[in-house]
């Protein structure tokens, strides 16, 4: 309902700034197109700042008091970013950097987490043309949160996960596909949300 | 006027960006008039005996969803040990639904670990969607004698609030 609220009084305010003569529309949300269709006086400009603004509080009324479960952001923490063209000799190893995006406010337990019941991220491959040397994680940060005793290694923010790959002597030059699967378990300092496993997945072309 | 718009794009982006990610627990009461059934189901406790909902009929009845590797329901079950031990006799019960995937494996020794004295129940995502999806833990529904969900609590709440929420249904 934050949402409702805010745009009524954001109608509210446009009623009242039509009453003292401006140039400001009465029609509802959203406020963008009516303000941008004042010209590019200062009025309208005026308008659409204020638009902006009234947008802003939305915004932060749905941040800040959530009073309904579509309002909370579960669903997908972690998100990949593309992974770029790998091409490689044959023989020869590559390092493949994998950058995960952490949403706010949100951590995921590191890859060897701190105690023995928190669910590890873990990057995997499935068989393909390259071979997998290795897989370093980043360092965790080590931080206490109220649920446990001790500081728990999380990683949180954007992190690189980088894998080492090698490509047999005698492997078929020509361009294949990569896959793998993410497995996190995130939480923040109030709720956990189930583990998930994301498909992630970089070009390559052997030569 | 440019310098206005652009204030108003970065506040407006700062304050986006504050509402994604603030995640706050939420806690849904129900007036009684809006009060629905709670949905039934059938899980099976430790013992592979199969345990209902409707098993609890008449009883006010706390249903928390958890799981081991849930730092902030390790918090909750001790308090949920104390009401159980605390209302029991006046028609009370908890039941706790683990949703670890690895099983009793786990979860048997964890509930022996943490002295837990009500029911618990292996659950599965059907009957997670089956309550609207369970997509954060700890959530907890707190349901009345007739039945009917009165009130649910999103991730860790404190546990005054909760025994407020029982004491006024007893």
């Amino acid at each position: 309902m934050p949402s409702k609220l805010c745009c009524s009084r954001q109608k509210l305010k446009r009623h009242r700034g039509a009453e003292g003569g401006s140039a400001a529309t009465e029609t509802g949300c959203p406020p963008s197109r009516a303000a941008g269709a004042r010209g590019r006086g200062g009025e309208g400009a005026k308008n659409r700042a204020s638009a902006i603004l009234l947008l802003s509080l939305c915004a932060l009324c749905l941040g800040g008091n959530p009073v309904g479960f579509a309002q909370i952001p579960f669903g997908q923490v972690v998100s990949v970013e593309p992974s770029p063209a790998l091409t490689l000799k044959r023989g020869a190893q590559l390092d493949l950097p994998l950058r995960l995006i952490i949403r706010g406010g949100y951590h995921i337990n590191s890859n060897s987490p701190a105690e023995d019941y928190l669910i590890p991220t873990a990057l995997s491959w499935n068989p393909g043309p390259l071979t997998v040397k290795s897989v370093a994680y980043p360092k965790a940060e080590a931080v206490k949160y109220e649920f446990s005793s001790q500081p728990l290694l999380v990683f949180s923010g954007a992190i690189t996960v980088t894998t080492r790959f090698a490509v047999s002597p005698d492997a078929a030059p020509g361009e294949a596909r990569l896959a793998g699967k993410l497995r996190y378990q995130a939480c923040n300092e109030k709720m956990c949300l189930p583990p998930k496993t994301l498909d992630v997945s970089a070009p390559v072309r052997v030569q | 006027m440019t310098r206005l718009r652009q204030f108003a794009l970065v506040a407006a982006l700062a304050a986006l960006a504050f509402g994604c990610t603030s995640a706050k627990p939420v806690n849904a009461a129900r007036p009684e008039k809006d009060r629905k059934a709670a949905p039934n189901f059938a899980l099976k406790d430790a013992d592979g005996k199969t345990v209902q909902l409707t098993d609890f009929k008449g009883k006010v009845v706390m249903l928390d969803f958890w799981a081991t590797w849930c730092g902030p329901c390790k918090i909750m079950i001790p308090w949920f040990v104390e009401l159980q031990r605390q209302y029991k006799d006046q028609g009370f019960s908890v039941i706790g639904v683990s949703m670890d995937e690895a099983g009793w494996q786990i979860v048997r020794p964890f509930v022996e670990e943490m002295k837990m004295n009500y029911p618990v129940l292996l659950g599965t995502d059907e009957v997670g969607a089956a309550f609207g999806g369970v997509e954060v833990l700890p959530t907890t529904f707190i349901i009345d004698r007739q039945g009917r969900i009165v009130d649910t609590h999103f991730g860790l709440t404190s546990k005054d609030e909760i025994e407020n929420a029982i004491k006024a249904l007893l």
